[in-house]
């Protein structure tokens, strides 16, 4: 009964509840859908640098090389010589090196030309059809596939470049050979082949394209797996060590001694959360700002109605009100108020989301899952939020607490 | 009835009768209970179980409308909510077309009806009645009055009525007057 009463007062005065709410809902909307961006943000850049200690590449932007060698959302730094990667891919500190050659896209999606290792550093196993077996053949990640409309059997012409802009590699055609399982990894949205394709793509281009992809630069005419290495290109090598001597030691060397470059994805991912991480704390502020408004308003719209309703409420003591009941009723209006805002923040935050998703996906092959239940900081937003309430509540509840029935009865 | 000049202290002992004030001395009897005794809660509860109260104007909680100001003074009196109980007083003050409507447009008498509908709904002991036509016309004075009379005889309920309204004095014979 106090609670339908509680409601009744507060649809009593629509706008001034309206308003209250409308500051809760885009408070408790804007700081529910950073948490949960930002959840999703580090889940998916930290789950994909996994087993991934150290990336080598040409020399130029340390966090470039990173966000295109793991995550494919940037253009190569360059080439590297094979045979000098080497080198280091069989250092004994180095435990498994994962060669990539990257740079050719279709429709957006990379191309990378690997090892199996690659796909079995992601887990990556096969949905439907089957693993690649010769040049030419790739698998394709399950979001691409789906969005592409690939199929086994597909075949499709890779473009040099990643907008998705380049030039077309007329002369051979890739095969899709499987589709992979999703993952929820950075595989999801590449296609994977061996480095061979690449290498044969490139082998007809004698013109000047050394803007980061592999290119078979001296020994056109030769194939095979071991005996010409020599003279062919890569774009990145992904390094995990034995020992944590390796990440301390083998960055400064390379970077210092060769003509390459080393990056410890972890620092570089670290760089690259503190910088987004000051945009985010910024709007975050924005969104407390507003939460400590909306308490503000229902505050004052409380304390306002107290003094029209002071009345009211003696005379409901009269009929045998308890000063509890009149306390609750002033603080469950403000705690309903609360949830409603609450509720429908969280909403918004998932409608914004949702929104946005489709434009995070094309532009940056990141997917958020909106509608997930498991809201980080959810419950302590909850818990805050009702605070707020029963703070905004407490100063007319205690007022109302004391009314002096008699009085206030006779002065009206 | 209780008549007597303002401020000599007719609505004072009015509320010292319904517990709202608390007398400094002495000792304030309804039936076997002394309620200058009582505190806080309890005398709230017994207030609410024992006391119906009629003010001069009447006031109701503005978000509900008639029927619900009726449930909410059963209910805060620790009684169930009995719609078909109320349904039937406002039947008996001839007020039941009204029960949808929000207190706030009902004329003067028809407040004032609701008012006694609420103060009796409980079936309390006592009936307070503070002035309750003083702001109505001859018409509707006659009218609750008689109201107020008929259905407290009904209901065996004591009734005590504080007023300056010269009018009531042919209607009700018991009259103390405070000087």
């Amino acid at each position: 009964m106090i609670l339908k009463l509680a409601i009744r007062n507060l649809l009593q005065k629509p706008l001034t509840t309206l308003l209250s709410w409308v500051l809760l809902t885009v408070s408790v909307g804007i700081i529910s859908m950073l948490l949960l961006l930002q959840g999703q943000f580090e889940k998916q850049f930290t789950g994909n640098i996994k087993d991934v200690d150290m990336v080598i590449g040409a020399k130029g932007s340390p966090l470039q090389l990173i966000l295109s060698a793991i995550y494919h959302i940037d253009a190569p730094t360059g080439n590297i010589k094979y045979a000098e990667a080497e080198k280091w891919m069989q250092h004994p500190y180095v435990e498994k090196a994962i060669p990539l050659a990257y740079g050719d896209s279709y429709k957006g999606y990379s191309i990378v030309g690997t090892t199996k290792d690659y796909l079995d550093k992601y887990s990556a196993k096969i949905l439907t059809g089957s693993l690649y077996e010769s040049d030419f053949e790739v698998v394709a990640g399950y979001s691409l596939a789906k969005k592409l409309h690939l199929q086994t059997g597909s075949q499709f012409y890779s473009t040099h470049g990643t907008d998705g802009h380049g030039e077309e590699h007329k002369d051979k055609a890739y095969t899709v050979t499987g589709i992979l399982q999703p993952a929820g990894t950075v595989v999801d949205n590449l296609f994977i082949g061996n480095i061979e394709s690449v290498w044969k793509i490139h082998e007809h281009h004698h013109h000047d394209d050394n803007d980061g992809e592999a290119v078979n630069a001296s020994n056109a005419g030769s194939h095979g797996e071991n005996d010409d290495h020599h003279g062919k290109e890569l774009t990145a090598v992904l390094l995990k060590f034995r020992t944590p001597v390796g990440s301390v030691q083998l960055p400064r060397i390379i970077n210092s001694q060769t003509n390459m470059m080393a990056a410890v994805p972890a620092i570089e991912m670290n760089r690259l959360f503190s910088l987004t991480g000051i945009g985010i704390d910024t709007l975050q502020y924005v969104g407390w700002g507003i939460m400590a408004l909306s308490a503000l308003s229902i505050f004052i719209s409380l304390f306002n109605s107290l003094k029209e309703r002071k009345y009211e409420l003696a005379l409901m003591r009269t009929m045998g009100a308890k000063r509890v009941d009149l306390l609750m009723l002033l603080v469950l209006e403000s705690v309903v108020l609360c949830i409603a805002g609450f509720i429908a923040g969280i909403l918004l935050s998932r409608l914004a989301i949702w929104a946005l998703s489709a434009s995070f996906e094309s532009s940056y092959h990141f997917e958020i899952q909106p509608w997930t239940l498991n809201i980080p900081g959810g419950v302590q937003l909850l818990v805050l939020t009702l605070l707020l309430g029963m703070l905004a509540a407490s100063v007319p509840a205690i007022k109302a607490w004391f009314i002096n029935i008699s009085k206030t009865l006779t002065h009206e | 009835m209780i008549t007597g000049a303002s401020g000599k202290g007719k609505t004072t002992l009015l509320h010292l009768l319904a517990g709202i004030l608390t007398p400094s001395r002495g000792s304030i009897a309804i039936g076997d209970t002394d309620i200058a005794k009582l505190n806080g809660k309890r005398s709230d509860a017994f207030r609410g179980k024992n006391i119906g109260i009629v003010f001069q104007r009447s006031h109701f909680v503005q978000s509900l409308n008639v029927l619900e100001n009726l449930l909410l003074a059963q209910w805060l009196s620790g009684n169930k909510r009995d719609s078909i109980k109320v349904m039937t007083m406002l039947e008996q003050l001839n007020i039941a077309n009204q029960a949808g409507k929000k207190t706030a447009r009902l004329s003067q008498g028809q407040q004032q009806r609701v008012s006694i509908a609420r103060a009796l709904i409980n079936k309390p002991r006592l009936i307070l009645a503070d002035e309750p036509t003083s702001s109505l016309d001859d018409e509707h004075c006659i009218q609750v009055a008689r109201l107020l009379q008929e259905q407290t005889a009904l209901n065996k309920t004591a009734l005590v009525i504080v007023t300056h309204d010269q009018r009531l004095k042919n209607i009700f014979q018991h009259s103390i007057q405070l000087v």
